[in-house]
């Protein structure tokens, strides 16, 4: 919940504090992650959002320069020439790629445009992770993908990797309904070396996902991905703790 | 923040950019570009930075557009929101580079008292509030509009409002907690 108790003594509300703007960047992004991971959260920095709404009244408006708008038109059509791209299978570059995702669902991947209105765009931010990921090679302008199987084979999700400004974004997309018995997907990359798994955050069994992603080894041609079922909420331990129902490499396009 | 009819002709473009309709996002551009930027220039205080916000915001609003739901916040509100957070984001990431703003941006933080309060619209919410607000001592008032306007960090807010930390902290906690059992009521 977000009420505890400050080193002061008194009451803290965190989603207060998220919504007043007085955390820092570790403290903020900890309350973006838990703003996807704990409803009550969520809806008590909506609450907050409301309360604090008529402070916007008293900010004035003013015109932004004329040239703002026309550079938002070049990236919206940046976006739609790499949609294009895509669906001609040539290699698409570039840094912003925001609009992948809509030519995964037009090039054939099995999802109409209509569910992918439904995507989620989760901040899971894994900084505490990148510290660990060692130098990378600068894979900014490689887009990634890779299909997760069960053992069967057959496919669960379709992942897609790109860079977007100065962080990873994936894309994950439920590619067959799966009884997951009340659990949830959760998304782990696996160290080449051994080590323990590290979560890239929660999937959802039916909607296609964005996670934004801090950690810089998992965008990595030939990186390995998996995917446990856990509580809701995610694995409370950090490492997975429930079956692993598919698995898969990211390769280049 | 906007008459109803506005309130209403925004859901009409929100659900259109929900389902990928490019037009919509430049006639919303045109209806709330103004208090965006408005909103980025307050909290960010450089014309530059707040115009490479103002771009990622829209560019943010296109993407994450089926997320809006009317039911839960009003339009310009969920618009602020965003473009407040993300030049909160920026202007972390400015102080990471040890780009510091300078210190005539304390003078206009700690400027920013009680009077901004006044300048709510007289909204059935915009007036509670503010009675609300006007509930809490003098200092506690100035370190909330302070914090709101400033976006800055409560370890800025002590060094710009000259108190130490913990007093700070204590007093905007005192302060959201007393305003959030005040609008309770």
């Amino acid at each position: 919940m977000s009420d505890l108790r400050s080193e002061e003594g008194g009451e803290v509300d965190r989603a207060a504090e998220y919504v007043l703007g007085v955390l820092d960047g570790a403290e903020r992004r900890a309350a973006e992650r838990l703003i996807e991971r704990d409803p009550a959260f969520a809806h008590a920095v909506d609450d907050w959002n409301a309360r604090l709404e008529p402070l916007y009244e008293a900010i004035e408006p003013v015109a932004p320069p004329a040239g703002v708008w026309p550079r938002i038109v070049e990236d919206l059509a940046r976006m739609r020439r790499l949609e294009r791209a895509g669906a001609s299978s040539a290699k698409p570059t570039g840094r912003r790629v925001a609009g992948i995702w809509q030519w995964i669902g037009l090039s054939g991947m099995g999802l109409a445009a209509a569910s992918l209105a439904g995507l989620i765009v989760v901040a899971g931010n894994l900084t505490d992770l990148t510290d660990m990921a060692g130098p990378q090679p600068d894979v900014r302008d490689t887009i990634l993908a890779g299909t997760l199987a069960d053992d069967n084979g057959q496919p669960l999700f379709t992942v897609v990797f790109y860079h977007e400004d100065d962080h990873d974004v994936a894309t994950l997309i439920p590619v067959s309904r799966h009884d997951d018995g009340g659990r949830v997907p959760e998304l782990w990359l696996v160290p080449p070396d051994g080590a323990a798994p590290r979560s890239l955050g929660l999937l959802h069994a039916s909607q296609p996902i964005l996670l934004d992603i801090a950690d810089r080894a998992a965008g990595t041609p030939d990186a390995s991905l998996a995917v446990s079922l856990e509580p809701p909420g995610g694995s409370p331990t950090g490492l997975p703790t429930g079956p692993v129902v598919a698995h898969g490499a990211l390769g280049t396009l | 923040m906007q008459p109803d009819q506005g309130r209403a002709a925004l859901v009409g473009i929100m659900g259109r950019l929900a389902v990928g309709e490019q037009d919509a996002l430049s006639e919303l551009y045109q209806r709330t570009s103004a208090k965006l930027f408005g909103v980025c220039l307050r909290i960010l205080n450089d014309r530059e930075e707040a115009e490479d916000v103002l771009q990622d915001v829209y560019l943010t609003v296109w993407r994450r557009a089926d997320r809006f739901d009317s039911g839960r916040a009003s339009p310009i509100t969920w618009l602020a929101t965003i473009a407040r957070n993300r030049s909160i984001d920026r202007l972390r990431q400015i102080g990471r580079r040890g780009g510091e703003r300078p210190m005539e941006a304390a003078a206009e933080v700690a400027d920013t008292g009680p009077d901004a309060f006044d300048l709510m619209a007289d909204s059935d919410d915009g007036r509670r509030l503010r009675e609300c607000l006007g509930g809490l001592d003098g200092p506690t008032q100035t370190s909330i509009a302070a914090a709101f306007y400033g976006g800055i960090t409560y370890e800025q807010l002590a060094e710009r409002l000259r108190v130490p930390l913990g007093t700070i902290k204590s007093r905007i906690r005192r302060g959201l907690i007393k305003l959030r059992e005040c609008l309770s009521q």
